[in-house]
């Protein structure tokens, strides 16, 4: 779990500028939600690619917390980069007013999500940037974060990090204290937080995860290690459930050749 | 003196014809340089994560690309890395060595990673041997990354006194710890061990570059006979340098030292 973060900051710079540039491409996107996920990879595509080619926009509702808005505006004032605020609750509420009734916290959360989604991604083509992604490897692994909403994106710097290190290397790259240090929430309904709704700190799910999956603990071993039987069932049970989320879409195969099962090739196909 | 230009080279994936036209380039600069060889990384014609596109990308000894590098090699000796449709859909990944207008020698690669993040047993062909081959300058063999790793390749350096190692190599970079990460250390200790138990000049052409998120680290090396590094390239980013060798070092490091075996291997079993 200990690495060096000025290796890493390095490796994820260098892999920025690499795959972004290999398209034709110049610029990233980013959706700033005031949380250090996304401050992460923000400051990392500064270093990249420079300010000027980094596009960050706020994306809140009329019912996201100010505090998150004040904090995404604070690192893309210490980031120095180009920082828009597009209020999608016109576009949320076009739809949602469809119903006549609440559709409950999961699926406004989703549906929001996926506005900001749409919003990105339509925002990289009038800047002929691709969207950056922000997903941790925790969130990736529990499957914590909205299916093509906020997991969507065209390349993620921070996918392969555990959120103890996300901590760890905004705290190297001198991403804002406070944005550090707040506890990590979605803001998609009124005191959400993520470890009230995973009902387990981060700081002891990375633990276990990294002896689950990196190093292919089993649950023997991980309960001699001292972990919770109950706790190792659960977030087992969470990477499996979830393993949709990373994946994609099923298709049926009927032909010799099937995409997304034999028809293989590398996202960087000729570039 | 012996002058060896490696090319810490960034193939575009699965183009063989835009990656010939950059090695041609760099094959001129190292000729108006005077080097007498130069060296390029493991699937350099091709890029590393071709998957299906193997069978698009590979060339037979009959290909312009493969002729024009036997041209060059009037001027230079060249290694350099290339999927070998060796017969009608029979692929290898393959190095070959180039000198005075003929091919010496083509390495297929044994032992082809399976594991991981690698997949090479799906597309190619396993090699069968390992062998060596004298050039106008040196006894020299190729061992393609993964060869290197596996002891059947170093008895075979051991055995024939081999005096130049080539590993053209894809190495991607895993596993970061708190100070260095996993590759660059197995590789160092690799590169190390060969040089300084068999005796030998190493040369380490790592390539640089990204395919879907995997990062090629470079830091390509050459380690002389006895273990010391002559020329360290930086990581990650493509790069070149030139090195000059003194051929009596491994002469002069093989007195001093006689660990190279003097006889036919024998066996303990």
């Amino acid at each position: 779990m200990n690495v060096s973060y000025q290796i890493v900051k390095e490796v994820l710079v260098n892999f920025l500028k690499e795959e972004t540039e290999k398209t034709g491409l110049k610029n990233l996107v980013v959706g700033l939600s005031g949380g250090i996920d996304s401050a992460l990879s923000a400051a990392l595509a500064v270093e990249a690619l420079g300010k000027n080619r980094v596009f960050a926009y706020c994306l809140p509702y009329k019912t996201s917390s100010p505090k998150s808005l004040e904090d995404a505006k604070k690192v893309a004032g210490s980031l120095d980069i180009n920082c828009e605020v597009i209020d999608i609750s016109p576009y949320a509420d076009a739809y949602l007013n469809v119903f006549d009734h609440y559709i409950g916290n999961v699926r406004f959360g989703n549906v929001c999500a996926r506005m900001r989604m749409v919003t990105l991604f339509d925002l990289s083509a009038a800047h002929s940037a691709l969207v950056l992604g922000t997903s941790n490897k925790t969130e990736l692994l529990l499957g914590y974060g909205t299916w093509y909403g906020d997991m969507a994106s065209a390349l993620n710097p921070v996918g392969d990090l555990y959120k103890t290190q996300v901590w760890g290397l905004a705290e190297y790259m001198g991403i804002p204290k406070e944005v550090i240090e707040k506890h990590p929430t979605a803001d998609l309904w009124q005191d959400q937080t993520d470890e009230g709704e995973l009902g387990f700190s981060y700081v002891e799910v990375d633990k276990l995860l990294f002896e689950m999956i990196d190093k292919r603990k089993n649950t023997k071993e991980l309960i001699r290690m001292g972990f919770d039987e109950k706790f190792i069932d659960e977030v087992s049970r969470r990477v499996k459930a979830n393993q949709f989320k990373r994946c994609l879409p099923v298709i049926a195969k009927v032909s010799g050749r099937t995409v997304g099962i034999d028809f293989r090739y590398s996202r960087d196909w000729g570039l | 003196m012996l002058k060896l230009m490696i090319s810490q080279f960034k193939p575009y994936l699965a183009s063989p014809e835009k990656n010939a036209e950059k090695h041609y380039q760099i094959i001129e600069e190292a000729v108006s340089a005077r080097c007498n060889v130069v060296i390029f990384p493991e699937l350099s014609l091709t890029g590393y994560d071709l998957r299906d596109a193997v069978s698009d990308v590979g060339l037979d000894l009959n290909s312009d690309i493969i002729r024009r590098i036997k041209e060059y090699s009037n001027y230079i000796s060249i290694v350099f890395g290339f999927v070998y449709e060796e017969k009608p859909g029979c692929f290898y990944n393959a190095a070959a060595y180039v000198e005075q207008g003929e091919i010496l020698h083509i390495h297929k690669k044994v032992f082809l990673p399976a594991y991981g993040l690698f997949d090479e047993k799906r597309y190619f062909s396993e090699g069968s041997s390992f062998s060596f081959f004298d050039t106008k300058f040196f006894r020299g063999a190729i061992l393609i990354c993964e060869d290197a790793l596996h002891a059947e390749s170093l008895l075979h350096i051991a055995e024939n006194n081999v005096d130049m190692v080539f590993i053209p190599a894809g190495s991607p970079l895993r596993g970061i710890g708190e100070s260095g990460f996993y590759a660059e250390n197995v590789w160092d200790y690799t590169c190390g061990y060969i040089s300084t138990n068999m005796t030998c000049t190493v040369v380490f052409a790592n390539r640089a570059g990204v395919e879907e998120g995997v990062i090629f680290w470079g830091g390509s090396r050459v380690y002389k006979a006895g273990g010391g590094i002559e020329c360290s390239l930086p990581y990650l980013n493509e790069d070149k340098c030139i090195v000059k060798l003194d051929r009596d070092n491994i002469r002069q490091e093989r007195i001093k030292n006689p660990l190279v075996l003097k006889d036919k291997l024998r066996n303990f079993r």
